[in-house]
């Protein structure tokens, strides 16, 4: 197991990874910066959201 | 059971859109096949009346010594044939030619374009070789002529994408970058839509989708940027290149994000929303000329400018196009659904505060 991972790694890091397999972890990478964009802003939604709730108990209390 | 049935109902088709289409594009996005290209050729130069041996390899392709493979130099509308094309694996062939003097005896240098036919399709590296155009001796016999006849190119057999050399996989991003700025516009647009409205009825429901829209479309154009600046750093060399497309699109994001700190420096509510949409009408103005209008008038990197319209045959090809719409309107369907959410919080946050100023 530990030989195959060391390798691995190693295939990550190597100075063109990104250029590899004609280019397809670019892809990758700017499908996951769209993904992590949309999930910024749901978390920041959801902050606002959690105001709001607090908000409304104390307005109970 | 009834938990699922729960979790969709009431559903507006927009949403169901984004649902549906957003994992129909990922999955198109990521596991049709690129066609086969050439990705280089041994050696890159020669002269006329040469007998010579290029060495090819490619890129997702299956030559196979026995189908028949056909191969071509082109130069403008001349083309010649290969004496023979000899494969030595899927991925690797040899081509041979004699290559005679070209028509033009005025040319000193010309580029020539390799064209190689098989069964699945054909596969074209531009500017592959460079010709040197010299008069031959007269105990050089080449057989060969150039010829402006058309050809015959196989179609392509599978549903691919197109192989571009610089690009290779990269062709995919298309479904990633490019609708995030047709969703911005859009959404911006709409946004607009409700700033006119707005300052005519001065109903600050609509003042506040306009709010939830910009930002939206703040999110779209901020992801826009940093997706384009990691395409561009691996096809074009550098994450910002200067490009006039990626200022102007640099330029509008700051100008719109002008607008929050409007809002944010503005204490007064009436004046902050008035203001606000004003601002937002003239940034949409000036959105429409820094991205669409002004990179078409300059040599951009960016497809279509420099005068074409981008979109065209050469950008995007059928099949890409059965990804790219529904792509399209999945990310305008999610801008919604995100700026709809921000205004449902901000809507119950209002009403909350009006009612304990009323209640105190």
């Amino acid at each position: 197991m530990k030989p195959i991972l060391n390798e691995y790694f190693i295939m990550l890091f190597q100075a063109d990874f990104l250029r590899s397999i004609g280019k397809i972890y670019v892809v990758a990478i700017v499908s996951l910066i769209v993904w992590f964009g949309v999930a910024w802003y749901l978390l920041r939604l959801e902050r606002k959201l959690k105001d709001v709730e607090n908000q409304i108990k104390s307005f109970k209390s | 059971m009834e938990r699922l049935k729960n979790l969709f109902s009431g559903l507006k088709w927009w949403k169901w859109a984004v649902l549906l289409i957003m994992p129909y594009v990922i999955l198109m996005g990521f596991l049709v096949p690129l066609g086969q290209g050439i990705t280089s050729i041994t050696p890159g130069s020669t002269a006329t009346g040469a007998n010579i041996n290029f060495r090819i390899s490619a890129y997702n392709s299956q030559f196979s010594p026995d189908k028949s493979n056909t191969a071509w130099l082109k130069y403008h509308d001349l083309h010649l044939p290969a004496k023979l094309v000899k494969v030595l694996s899927p991925q690797e062939a040899e081509v041979i030619f004699d290559i005679p003097v070209l028509p033009d005896k005025s040319v000193k240098f010309a580029d020539l374009s390799l064209i190689i036919n098989t069964p699945e399709g054909p596969a074209v590296l531009p500017s592959a070789v460079s010709l040197r155009n010299i008069a031959l001796d007269s105990t050089t016999i080449i057989n060969e002529v150039w010829s402006d006849n058309k050809l015959n190119i196989n179609k392509e057999a599978n549903f691919n994408y197109p192989f571009r050399n610089l690009m290779a996989e990269t062709i995919r991003n298309i479904y990633f970058h490019v609708p995030l700025w047709f969703a911005m516009t859009f959404v911006f647009m709409f946004s607009v839509f409700y700033s006119i409205r707005y300052l005519r009825k001065k109903d600050i429901n609509d003042d506040q989708k306009a709010l939830s829209l910009i930002a939206a479309g703040m999110l779209f154009g901020i992801l826009g940027c940093i997706t384009g600046a990691m395409w561009a750093k691996y096809t074009w060399g550098q994450y910002w290149s200067f490009d006039v497309k990626q200022n102007m699109a640099a330029i509008s994001l700051l100008i719109y994000s002008g607008y929050f700190l409007l809002r944010k420096s503005l204490s007064d509510p009436d004046a902050k929303s008035r203001i606000g949409n004003i601002y937002s009408i003239f940034a949409f103005c000036m959105l429409i000329p820094l991205i669409f209008i002004i990179p078409r008038r300059y040599d951009s990197l960016h497809p279509g400018n420099g005068g074409n319209p981008a979109l065209g045959a050469d950008d995007l090809d059928n099949t890409m196009r059965t990804v790219f719409y529904p792509a399209v309107i999945a990310y305008i369907c999610l801008g919604f659904w995100l700026a709809e959410l921000n205004y449902r919080i901000i809507k119950i946050k209002n009403k909350i505060e009006s009612h304990e100023t009323y209640s105190k």
